[in-house]
């Protein structure tokens, strides 16, 4: 990521958002009595908690913008097209990270002061956190079906099969969490069918083509021609397979974070925080696929 | 003007490029061809790839450290030269 790039600047835009409605509002009371925290403990978290996601977006940014430069070189051939998509789709899955927390930040600091508006910041929290990753799923697996087509692969029954199966229970277990999610209409503000049909049934949705898409990918890594070219997606491919699973995890975690309350804060930032990290190595894994792929296109 | 064997050859050339580079082969061998000679790459003459065959294995050499992959690579196209 360049300085002074379109990119970077939007990245420091979310960063002093983001920090600007988490740090300046007073701490509140409850939060501090709920976790035993002084003040100062609080800020001390929350500090550590914007520089560990200055980390993680910078790794999203910075992966985006090695894989742009990539496709922009390619992107009137037959191949380019398809990995163009792909990087709409990633743009979507890096942009989901700043903009969920600070979206998150900011329907906070609005709810803490007027609390009629708590249910519908948890509303749009909810969707804004599903909207994101599925629209871009939805690109990266378009992308993914352009390039098996290059290759003439279609998923094969077995794949289909396991794909099914792990989605099915994938999917009922996090149906059974939701649902009986203790105080759920305190939580989601929706009643039960309303989260199952807009809530559960996308997340299940996504998770299915997110899958569809890695094994797609993965075996247009295994199937295209050319020796080198070939070694140089392998890189790419398993980002984009890491990143789409590891998203799952993120997703089935926050989502269901209301079930980790009897965790201490420490418990629930050690766990949503780590999973984050792994997250954001997809991107960097991305980032040198990217680089080495380019090099083909550069010499 | 492009001469339908001209396109031809330089069809051959991308064809055996993309055993090594896939996708990638026909911008490969189009690039190398308008740098190092600075003309339209479907006007290659077989001749003239004699000339690029030592840009075309320095270039590949940069891509892979499989140095027996760039030998060969090098003798597939001598070998369309002499055909």
């Amino acid at each position: 990521m360049q300085l002074r790039s379109k990119l970077f600047y939007s990245y420091l835009f979310f960063l002093i958002i983001y920090s600007g409605f988490t740090l300046l509002p007073a701490p509140s009371k409850i939060i501090l009595t709920q976790y035993h925290l002084s003040a100062t403990g609080l800020r001390l978290i929350d500090v550590t908690i914007i520089v560990l996601l200055a980390v993680i977006w910078y790794a999203g940014f910075y992966g985006y913008g090695k894989l742009r430069q990539y496709a922009q070189l390619i992107g009137k051939d037959r191949d380019g097209k398809h990995v163009v998509m792909l990087t709409r789709g990633i743009f979507l899955m890096v942009m989901w990270l700043p903009i969920n927390s600070t979206v998150s930040a900011i329907l906070n600091y609005i709810a803490h002061r007027h609390l009629g508006f708590v249910p519908a910041a948890a509303i749009i929290e909810n969707y804004v956190n599903l909207v994101l990753p599925l629209a871009g799923v939805i690109l990266i697996s378009l992308g993914a079906r352009g390039l098996s087509e290059i290759v003439k692969q279609r998923p094969t029954y077995r794949a289909i099969s396991i794909l099914a199966a792990v989605l099915i229970y994938t999917g009922l277990v996090y149906y059974r969490l939701v649902a009986t999610t203790a105080h759920r209409s305190s939580i989601y503000h929706m009643s039960i069918w309303l989260i199952l049909l807009t809530l559960v049934a996308p997340y299940i949705y996504m998770w299915f083509m997110g899958l569809l898409a890695t094994y797609e990918i993965l075996n247009y890594r295994l199937k295209v021609a050319g020796i080198v070219y070939r070694k140089s997606w392998g890189m790419l491919a398993f980002g984009i397979g890491w990143l789409v699973v590891t998203s799952i995890g993120v997703q089935y975690l926050t989502t269901l974070s209301a079930r980790l309350m009897h965790l201490s804060i420490y418990w629930i930032l050690v766990i949503v925080y780590s999973l984050l990290l792994v997250y954001s190595v997809g991107f960097v894994l991305i980032a040198l696929g990217a680089r080495k792929l380019q090099k083909i296109e550069e010499v | 003007m492009n001469t339908a064997s001209d396109t031809m050859f330089y069809k051959k050339v991308v064809a055996i490029t993309s055993e090594y580079l896939g996708p990638a082969a026909d911008r490969f061998v189009a690039r190398q061809v308008r740098n190092h000679l600075g003309k339209d790459p479907e006007q290659l003459k077989k001749h003239e790839l004699g000339l690029l065959i030592e840009w075309f294995a320095m270039a590949m050499a940069l891509l892979s450290e499989d140095e027996q992959l760039v030998h060969r690579y090098a003798t597939d196209l001598r070998l369309l030269v002499k055909r």
